[in-house]
């Protein structure tokens, strides 16, 4: 009896565990999804500049009153906040430091003319004369 | 002369005798040197691990962006 008790004890353990893994593999799954449905858009507001890509791994709108653009920017940068979380949750990291990482890749395969945020704060765009990474400088 | 030789031979014979008793000490302390491990090596290696978990999301999306 008291060996069955343990066996159900470390059972239930066990299957919480898996739950919560679960559950995050889950949410992870929605909010790429959410975030490629959303893609043609945040594409062409960066083709069009109305939004840059800051140092953190997220999106801001560099322009004002525009509703619309104000809640694709807050829907995307919600399904980012969430991916970041779970990657940092998983790798013993910081949400932080991960969006950083993203920052870092998202400018590596930025198009020209995209707006990026630099480490020091500058706004720049792809492969102008501002550009920081810009090779053979004239 | 030999008045003021006996004295002064007596005292020096004094003073040779307490030399014993005179010490000097040096001490010298040695503090271990602590070495502390860098971390420098783990971090770079969650950094790693963070740029492949975040290639293996993003990898498609980015690929799709591409093309648009």
């Amino acid at each position: 009896m008291k060996n069955f008790a343990k066996i159900l004890v470390a059972a239930t353990l066990l299957l919480g565990a898996a739950s919560v893994y679960a559950d995050d593999d889950s949410d992870l799954k929605k909010a790429q999804q959410s975030m490629t449905e959303r893609l043609k858009t945040v594409v062409e507001y960066k083709k069009s500049g109305k939004i840059g890509e800051n140092n953190l791994g997220y999106i801001v709108a560099r322009v004002k009153d525009d509703k619309d653009l104000d809640a694709v920017v807050a829907a995307d940068n919600a399904d980012r906040k969430q991916i970041y979380d779970l990657v940092a949750k998983k790798m013993k990291s910081s949400s932080q430091q991960v969006g950083k990482q993203r920052a870092i890749i998202i400018a590596k395969n930025a198009k020209p003319g995209d707006w990026l945020q630099a480490d020091n704060g500058k706004w720049y765009q792809k492969d102008s004369d501002a550009d920081p990474n810009k090779k053979d400088k004239k | 002369m030999n008045r003021k030789l006996l004295p002064m031979m007596a005292g020096c014979a004094v003073l040779c005798a307490c030399t014993p008793t005179i010490q000097t000490k040096n001490e010298v302390e040695i503090k271990p040197i602590e070495i502390k491990p860098m971390s420098i090596s783990i971090d770079v290696n969650v950094n790693v691990k963070v740029e492949r978990e975040l290639n293996d999301i993003f990898g498609d999306m980015d690929k799709q962006a591409e093309q648009l």
